[in-house]
């Protein structure tokens, strides 16, 4: 795994190259370009809003604010593991073609998203704190949560790009899978709501974790327990070792099967 | 002897192949559950070991499906050994499929550094490099145009430009360099001939045998994943010539001094180990309508080869006209090649063409003689180098500079009505070519039982 690490850093330009890439044929033909990374995130908020603020009327303080936290990281998530499951397959032209360590490929997908999760913070945060919310030094905690949060996308993302070469519904499954997981993550309601016997259980949901550490780093809403992060990261840094140990026991074959 | 730059020991590569794929998850259960065997393995290269020296050209030659651009992958890394090693020394640029890493949506200056991080390079080392790739491409003012906006040459010559300006110590090269026009193919074949002069080694995969000749030193041939023959490059390519196709559609005649080879619709020529004939050799053509129907193109059957004489059988899918050829050994240095055609399809014309080696310099009839130009990359075209008719003449003598070919002669055993010719090809084939013509030829041949002979020529090889 070393081994890899290091070789994964000598092709670190052209992972530079493949996410700028992605980003600039993402946005090349569209008029409002990197502005609809933007949007996008607002524009689920602005439903969001509707539906649980004035239609089911969920109470909580600033819930504006509320979202935008949660739905930035749950778009991170959920973008780059759509990008990730088809980005072996999606690039079989070049998997065939030249050599290159292939989780480049999954790792692209992610960081494109990573520096469009950033780029909205970037814009947002400011906002966040124009609305009312103080800073304080919490917020330094952020780069660690996006790292835990990394950790986490990695794995998935490494074992769906994997299978999908070898079974075409990984990428059903994994729609399916992120629609059932978003409803199970604390996106538009706090973790509070959940009763407070499942809740030992909720929280083995590292995502559930890592959305409220983004609250309390963003709105310095309280964090979740030292236990539930320690069991979180545990399970996202095991998904990963797996993700990549099935990714480079498959590679070989992979690569025959595109 | 220097160290080898590449060893391949025992190499075996290994696809499964699935009868029905398991393409759902469901279905791979399925099958898993009834353990039934729903793949087999079929390996791609077997037992296959060589060493490239540094500053050596490789050529790889064989059928589709021989294992080629599987062994070439296995060299750039792309695929692991599945049996046996493979050792490399130095950095592989490979040149599979240029166009791969390109992407539509960037411009021609975005791909290149895309390409050359693909192929390993660093920025700063592109920046250094761009004016030189943008100028051998000849891209001018579209180098900051999207390539989907680029013709097919313009994106060749850009892939081929990124590829070769890396400079790598082994250099792959799978088919490419049959791209483009004329000009810019010189162009690529001196910027490798140049890098191997460089003392830059070459893996050169082709089916363009001219091109193998040009540019390796030694050339493997591979035949269903294992080696068939190594040697020098006319020794390998003689070998695949001989090979290559339908087995059915092979057949073979020997004496002390030539070697006649009938290999599906083509007529090869070998005295000494060499090959007189060029490209697709001998063959013969015929006109239905507006559509040309060429023996190298049709389905051929060898249906006798005894030691002197083979009769090959060729037809064609939706043309009910059969093609006879047959070829009978006259001498140690001399055969009989007669054309047959059935009746059947209003057949307007047909042609004879006997592609031979462009160092064939000089041409003799039984009245005339001459030098034969040379073929320049400006031809496009065919062009008459001796038109006989009206001259009644019956013989036809090419020969080379230095005898470095033995001469060859085409004897007219029959005097067809319209008469034969001398011709050089286009650029592209490069060869000479004795020519005849027959408008008609059903009603003009000779009629012998069921079919017509339209052709009936003794070839003699090394002079009288």
């Amino acid at each position: 795994m070393i081994k890899g690490i290091k070789e994964l850093f000598r092709y670190r330009e052209l992972l530079i190259s493949l996410v700028i890439r992605d980003l600039k044929v993402k946005y090349k033909n569209s008029v409002l370009g990197y502005l609809w990374s933007l949007l996008d995130p607002l524009l689920t908020v602005l439903l969001f809003v509707v539906v649980f603020s004035i239609i089911v009327r969920i109470k909580v303080e600033n819930y504006p604010l509320f979202l935008i936290s949660a739905v930035l990281p749950w778009g991170l998530l959920q973008g780059s593991l759509n990008g990730a499951v088809i980005s072996i397959s999606g690039n079989a032209n070049l998997v065939k073609k030249v050599y290159l360590p292939r989780e480049i490929f999954p790792f692209s997908a992610l960081l494109a998203n990573l520096v469009n999760f950033l780029l909205s913070l970037v814009v947002f945060i400011p906002l966040i704190f124009i609305f009312g919310v103080k800073v304080s030094f919490s917020l330094l905690a952020l780069p660690l949560i996006i790292l835990l949060e990394l950790i986490l996308i990695g794995g998935i993302a490494l074992l769906s790009a994997s299978l999908n070469v070898f079974f075409n519904d990984v990428g059903f499954i994994l729609k399916f899978v992120l629609n059932l997981w978003f409803y199970l993550s604390p996106v538009f309601y706090p973790v509070s709501f959940v009763p407070e016997r499942f809740r030992e259980l909720y929280l083995l949901n590292p995502m559930a974790v890592i959305l409220s550490l983004y609250r309390f780093a963003i709105l310095r809403m309280p964090p979740p327990g030292a236990r539930e992060i320690v069991i979180s990261s545990a399970i996202s840094l095991s998904l990963f070792v797996v993700g990549y140990l099935v990714f480079k026991r498959t590679e070989n074959e992979m690569v025959k099967r595109l | 002897m220097t160290m080898p730059i590449i060893e391949v020991e025992n190499l075996g590569v290994k696809f499964r192949l699935f009868h029905e794929r398991a393409k759902t998850l469901k279905e791979f259960f399925v099958s898993f559950l009834k353990r039934s065997h729903y793949y087999e393995d079929f390996w791609a290269l077997s037992g296959v070991s060589f060493e490239v020296a540094k500053g050596e050209a490789l050529g790889i030659i064989g059928e589709n499906g021989a294992g080629k651009s599987t062994l070439l992958r296995v060299l750039a890394g792309i695929y692991l050994p599945d049996e046996g090693r493979v050792v490399t020394k130095g950095s592989i640029s490979p040149l599979i499929e240029l166009a791969a890493g390109f992407h539509e949506d960037l411009t021609g200056r975005e791909n290149i550094y895309l390409n050359g991080a693909l192929l390993g390079l660093k920025r700063r080392e592109i920046e250094r490099k761009i004016e030189e790739i943008v100028d051998f491409a000849e891209l001018g003012g579209f180098i900051d145009t999207q390539v989907k906006k680029y013709s097919t040459g313009m994106l060749l010559r850009l892939a081929f430009s990124t590829s070769i300006f890396v400079e790598p110590d082994i250099l792959l090269v799978d088919e490419v360099l049959a791209v483009g026009d004329a000009y810019f193919q010189e162009k690529c074949y001196q910027k490798v001939l140049e890098f191997k002069g460089n003392g830059g080694t070459i893996l050169f995969v082709s089916h363009d045998m001219n091109a193998v000749r040009r540019i390796c030193d030694r050339v493997i041939l591979l035949r269903r994943g294992r080696i068939a023959a190594v040697g020098g490059a006319d020794e390998s390519i003689n070998a695949y010539l001989k090979t290559v196709g339908s087995r059915e559609g092979i057949g073979t005649l020997r004496t002390s001094k030539i070697e006649v080879v009938v290999n599906n619709g083509k007529l090869f020529l070998f005295a000494k180990g060499k090959e007189l004939t060029s490209r697709y050799g001998g063959h013969s053509l015929f006109r239905v309508g507006s559509a040309w129907f060429s023996s190298v193109n049709g389905k051929w059957k060898v249906e006798r080869n005894t030691p002197d004489e083979i009769l090959a059988r060729g037809w064609f899918d939706g043309v009910p006209t059969i093609t006879f050829w047959r070829i009978k050994l006259t001498g140690e240095k001399s055969l009989r090649f007669q054309v047959y055609l059935t009746p059947g399809a209003e057949v307007s014309e047909s042609h004879i063409d006997i592609l031979l080696d462009p160092s064939y310099t000089k041409w003799k009839s039984e009245k005339k003689g001459g030098k034969i130009p040379e073929i320049t990359e400006e031809a496009k075209d065919w062009s008459v180098v001796h038109d006989s008719e009206g001259e009644d003449e019956r013989s036809f003598t090419l020969s080379s500079e230095g005898e470095k070919l033995p001469p060859i002669t085409l004897k007219y055993e029959r005097a067809m009505p319209d008469l034969p010719r001398i011709l050089n090809t286009d650029y592209q084939l490069s060869s000479r070519s004795l020519h005849s013509l027959l408008v008609n030829p059903v009603d003009k041949g000779i009629p012998k039982e069921d079919k017509v002979m339209i052709f009936d020529g003794e070839i003699v090889i090394g002079g009288e």
